[in-house]
């Protein structure tokens, strides 16, 4: 259900239910016949719901993240943690454990501190370049 | 950031059903271009049902995750008059696994049901180990079971022999671990798909370990 993030249908419920995940199987009708509403029909584009899926995870987590970000980094500078620790207490409850994060920090090999990322728009544009 | 940590933590197989349908083809390609290509899997749900049905009544032989399915037509022309003891099939079943042949089996090899799985545990970096009871006969779990290769175990890649054995058999002692033609497995050898084929390990209680 496209808006799934915002609680449209099933989508917080189903959300919700990707943390216990240790892998995703999107599985595509590739023949075009069922809508992005479940609806039969003929000739639908299936490539869009893909990218639909990981848009509806990737918004649903980071307006988890932006909701709040203020207070995480004024903590994240107060305690002296590391951007692993602060990103993993805000990332456990997805399942999430510091191997995970730091794996995802190393591959990003971003320059700048945590509390420089500017509403994580920097890192986030750099890494739409490389994937798309 | 988020987009990275999504890709960490929710690593996603896409799998591209009704492939046997006309317009699948142009979405297939159009998908491909988008994605990346190792995380595609082709396949076709709705043909594995169909064979798993006909192979439980009788009627072909097939098996799950390959492209051969035989009729007893098929096995009458290899030259078992008993068709394997298969049963006949009506023109309209024979006609649609003669359909389901061309459109997915021969194309893609298999209906890629099985795949699905396959590519989740690759993409996880998880090695499949396969707990048997006995290594003559593949028979797992309770002794009168003669279900063969029921269990399966995942591991990490990068498991050795000992972490396996650990895993599977709890703190209990190992008196030694043997491989294939009975040859002593090190500890520390690594467990890895094809590369610890047809070789098990024997452990002082009876269950042994089989692993692909």
């Amino acid at each position: 259900m496209p808006g799934a993030h915002e609680g449209k249908g099933l989508g917080n419920k189903f959300l919700d239910d990707l943390r216990h995940a240790d892998a995703l199987i999107h599985v595509v009708d590739v023949s075009g016949t069922t809508d992005a509403e479940g609806k039969n029909t003929r000739g639908y584009d299936p490539s869009v719901d893909i990218a639909w899926l990981r848009s509806e995870i990737v918004a649903w987590i980071r307006g988890n993240l932006m909701s709040k970000w203020g207070s995480i980094k004024r903590r994240h500078i107060a305690v002296k943690a590391t951007a692993v620790e602060t990103l993993q207490n805000q990332f456990s409850g997805y399942g999430s454990t510091s191997v995970v994060v730091a794996r995802t920090l190393d591959k990003l090999a971003l320059k700048e501190p945590l509390e420089e990322w500017s509403g994580m728009r920097l890192p986030l544009f750099r890494l739409l370049l490389i994937s798309y | 950031m988020v987009n990275a940590f999504t890709d960490e933590k929710f690593p996603t197989v896409i799998a591209l059903n009704k492939i046997d349908h006309p317009d699948a083809d142009k979405n297939i390609a159009k998908i491909a271009k988008m994605q990346d290509p190792n995380s595609i899997v082709l396949c076709s749900a709705v043909s594995e049902i169909f064979l798993r049905k006909l192979a439980k009544q009788g009627y072909v032989r097939y098996t799950e995750g390959s492209e051969f399915v035989d009729t007893r037509e098929d096995l009458v022309a290899d030259g078992d008059p008993d068709g394997g003891g298969l049963r006949e099939l009506d023109e309209k079943a024979k006609n649609r696994i003669e359909n389901l042949k061309d459109m997915v089996l021969y194309r893609f090899g298999s209906t890629g049901v099985n795949q699905v799985l396959t590519k989740a545990a690759d993409i996880l970096g998880l090695t499949p180990v396969f707990p048997v009871r006995n290594t003559t006969t593949f028979a797992s779990g309770a002794n009168d079971s003669k279900a063969v290769f029921r269990d399966c175990v995942l591991v990490k890649k990068g498991t050795t022999v000992a972490d396996v054995g650990k895993k599977i058999m709890g703190d209990a002692p190992i008196a030694y671990i043997e491989g294939v033609g009975n040859t002593r497995v090190a500890e520390d050898q690594i467990i890895a798909v094809g590369k610890n084929d047809v070789s098990f390990m024997l452990f002082t209680s009876p269950t042994s370990v089989y692993s692909f």
